[in-house]
């Protein structure tokens, strides 16, 4: 169930964008549920981060969408904002306030399927799955999202945290069967990548949440790949 | 009766000599009247061969010339019955050479290993030529392009084919003659070997001549098209210059205390003005140029337009590149959603968002089902395939020689292209 927030001003834009949602709803088998706003004032006062994704129109009389975007995310810095807007040339600005993507009014159906689209999948990749490795004595449970990458050295196998690394029995064929798809990939036969952490690519070499990591020759065009897509549908 | 037996034997040889010729022939454009040319310069090719038979000698030279008129009787052949030039009635006429060669050679020994001697096993023959003509032609003949043999070629061909043959038959006719019957075998299997890999290497080099040819070709018409690029690019900063230039004029007028009709006049100038100020400004300069030429196309042709770019990342591409790699998607873009039958459909997109130390550029179209080929790129469905097909083909080769990648994906009608970039400091 996918809890959708629309801050629109006029009637009409309004319950156009509803009915868009109500239809790709129907075509995707997915439920939906609308909470609208009339201006940006509404939507900011007692905001919770309760919503899957905002629709906020940036003119708006009282509080345009900007602002708004700008205020919600002090307190929600996740929740993916699409604009609605009358005037491409703001959109760039959208970057600023961390929105994914805008629609230009007047919205067709065909255009705001697809920015949706893409949403969802952003919402959909997000959630993060645990693991749970067997350590000597017990066990040890990660989310996906904290693990920058595995590494594999004869038997030994080393899970590199964020802050910390610790060493696990397994095989990284096991775990990429547990990881959320395309989220994690292998820049060698011995390292398992967790692309949300890599941020540069040089030569052969990937930087991964501050670690170097060596690419493999048979290796590097299939990970560069899984990297491109990654980033295509989540990255920031 | 050995004379009968010697002269229906050069009879029969010199007609499959023939027969090979017309095979190598079959790339060639044919001259009117094929069959009659073939009939009536296959008679004159004999009468051209006995003219010039002689008795053996032991010089060199005489005993060379029968096969050099041999030869030349299936060049003269081939340029009676088909238009081409000398050099490529000399390459027919040799690999016809070598091939008429080599069967024969494989039949002599055959017959020797065999049944030890001269005798006529006509059938035998038959296959041997049969199964050399039918690998030729399916290796060779049928994917062939017409003959455009360089000078280099045919006089290397000549200069390989004939001597092989003509050397090994006389040693032959020697060993023979001299009663050395054993080493017979040995230099009939030597003589077959050379002349399959004389052969083989003759043919192998003129396809790769064919391919590096085809890549020159495509190389200009790339050069064309990227020089085709700069320009727009150039004419797209004039245009922007333009208009920024009167937007100040106008805001000047205006400033002048322009009222009533004349302040309504500007405004609306304004307005269309802003139309194309459709300028991208994503602070890289060869992307803004390349943006606004597609929101400016994409509103000529009602094609819907979205873009969010941040270029600021980009400082390190050449600007010819970077405008080459994203013209180059968009135009495909373009053309993907013009096809599509529902005209609410045509929809482009594009973001360009850096992600760490990285770039990724993106194009989101709706699309009809796109045929991959091996290579992982759609096959283009535009009439020239040569110049439509290879616009991924470079994307990806840019964008990799950057040290990026390209990815295609296409999913719930939707045709997703990516470019990944590193970024250079």
């Amino acid at each position: 169930m996918y809890r959708i927030g629309i801050a629109e001003d006029e009637e009409q834009a309004l319950e156009r964008l509803q009915e868009f949602l109500s239809r790709y709803a129907g075509e995707h088998s997915m439920e939906i549920a609308v909470t609208p706003f009339s201006d940006g004032q509404d939507l900011v006062e007692g905001y919770r981060p309760i919503y899957d994704l905002l629709l906020i129109d940036i003119e708006m009389p009282r509080m345009n969408g900007m602002e708004a975007a700008g205020k919600i995310r002090r307190t929600d810095p996740l929740v993916p904002i699409i604009f609605v807007t009358n005037l491409a040339r703001y959109a760039v600005r959208g970057y600023e306030v961390g929105a994914i993507d805008f629609v230009v009014k007047p919205v067709s159906y065909y255009a705001f399927a697809m920015k949706l689209r893409r949403a969802l999948a952003l919402i959909e990749g997000r959630q993060e799955r645990s693991l749970i490795f067997p350590l000597r004595d017990g066990f040890r449970r990660v989310s996906e999202g904290e693990i920058r990458y595995i590494e594999i050295n004869g038997h030994q196998m080393t899970v590199h945290l964020k802050e910390e690394s610790f060493v696990v029995s397994g095989t990284l064929r096991k775990i990429e069967e547990q990881v959320t798809p395309g989220r994690f990939a292998r820049c060698n036969s011995c390292y398992l990548v967790n692309l949300s952490f890599v941020s540069a690519v040089e030569g052969d070499e990937v930087t991964v949440g501050g670690d170097r990591l060596r690419c493999s020759r048979p290796k590097r065009k299939a990970f560069l790949e899984a990297v491109t897509n990654y980033m295509g549908v989540w990255g920031r | 009766m050995r004379e009968l037996d010697i002269l229906t034997g050069l009879i029969l040889g010199h007609f499959y000599f023939l027969l090979g010729c017309m095979l190598f022939m079959m790339p060639l454009r044919r001259r009117p009247f094929f069959a009659l040319r073939a009939a009536a310069c296959g008679l004159a090719s004999y009468g051209l061969f006995f003219l010039f038979l002689t008795p053996p000698s032991d010089s060199l030279l005489f005993y060379s010339l029968p096969y050099i008129f041999f030869w030349a009787s299936g060049v003269f052949f081939t340029l009676g019955c088909c238009e081409c030039g000398i050099r490529e009635a000399v390459f027919c006429a040799v690999c016809a050479y070598a091939l008429q060669h080599i069967a024969s050679t494989a039949y002599l020994l055959l017959d020797y290993l065999i049944w030890g001697g001269r005798s006529w096993h006509l059938a035998l023959q038959g296959v041997i030529y049969g199964v050399l003509w039918l690998l030729v032609w399916r290796v060779i003949i049928r994917r062939a392009k017409p003959w455009q043999i360089p000078l280099s070629q045919s006089i290397s061909g000549v200069m390989v084919i004939l001597p092989i043959s003509i050397v090994f038959s006389a040693v032959i006719d020697h060993a023979e003659f001299s009663g050395q019957g054993g080493q017979i075998l040995m230099l009939r299997g030597y003589d077959l070997i050379c002349s399959v890999f004389a052969l083989y290497f003759l043919l192998s080099v003129q396809r790769w001549l064919e391919s590096q040819q085809e890549l020159t070709a495509i190389r200009q018409m790339w050069q064309v098209r990227r020089n085709q690029l700069i320009e727009e690019q150039e004419t797209m900063r004039r245009i922007d210059q333009r208009c920024h230039d009167l937007k100040y004029h106008m805001q000047a007028i205006q400033d002048l205390g322009a009222e009533g009709r004349v302040s309504e006049k500007l405004s609306e100038m304004a307005g269309l003005i802003a139309r194309y100020d459709a300028s991208a400004q994503t602070g890289n300069e060869a992307l803004d140029a390349v943006l606004t030429k597609t929101a400016l196309t994409c509103e000529a042709r009602g094609i819907g337009w979205t873009c969010m770019a941040d270029g600021s990342g980009l400082g390190g591409l050449d600007p010819v590149d970077l405008y080459a790699m994203m013209g180059n998607a968009l135009d495909n873009a373009i053309e993907a959603v013009q096809r599509l039958e529902d005209p609410q459909k045509r929809i482009v997109d594009v973001t360009v968002r850096p992600c760490g130390q990285m770039v990724l550029l993106q194009v989101e179209n709706y699309s009809k089902e796109p045929e991959f080929s091996e290579d992982g790129l759609p096959r283009t469905s535009k009439a020239d395939p040569n110049v439509h097909g290879f616009g991924t083909r470079s994307i990806r080769d840019i964008a990799e020689s950057y040290g990026g990648t390209l990815t295609l994906d296409y999913q719930q009608g939707i045709f997703t292209l990516r470019i990944l970039l590193p970024l250079r400091p």
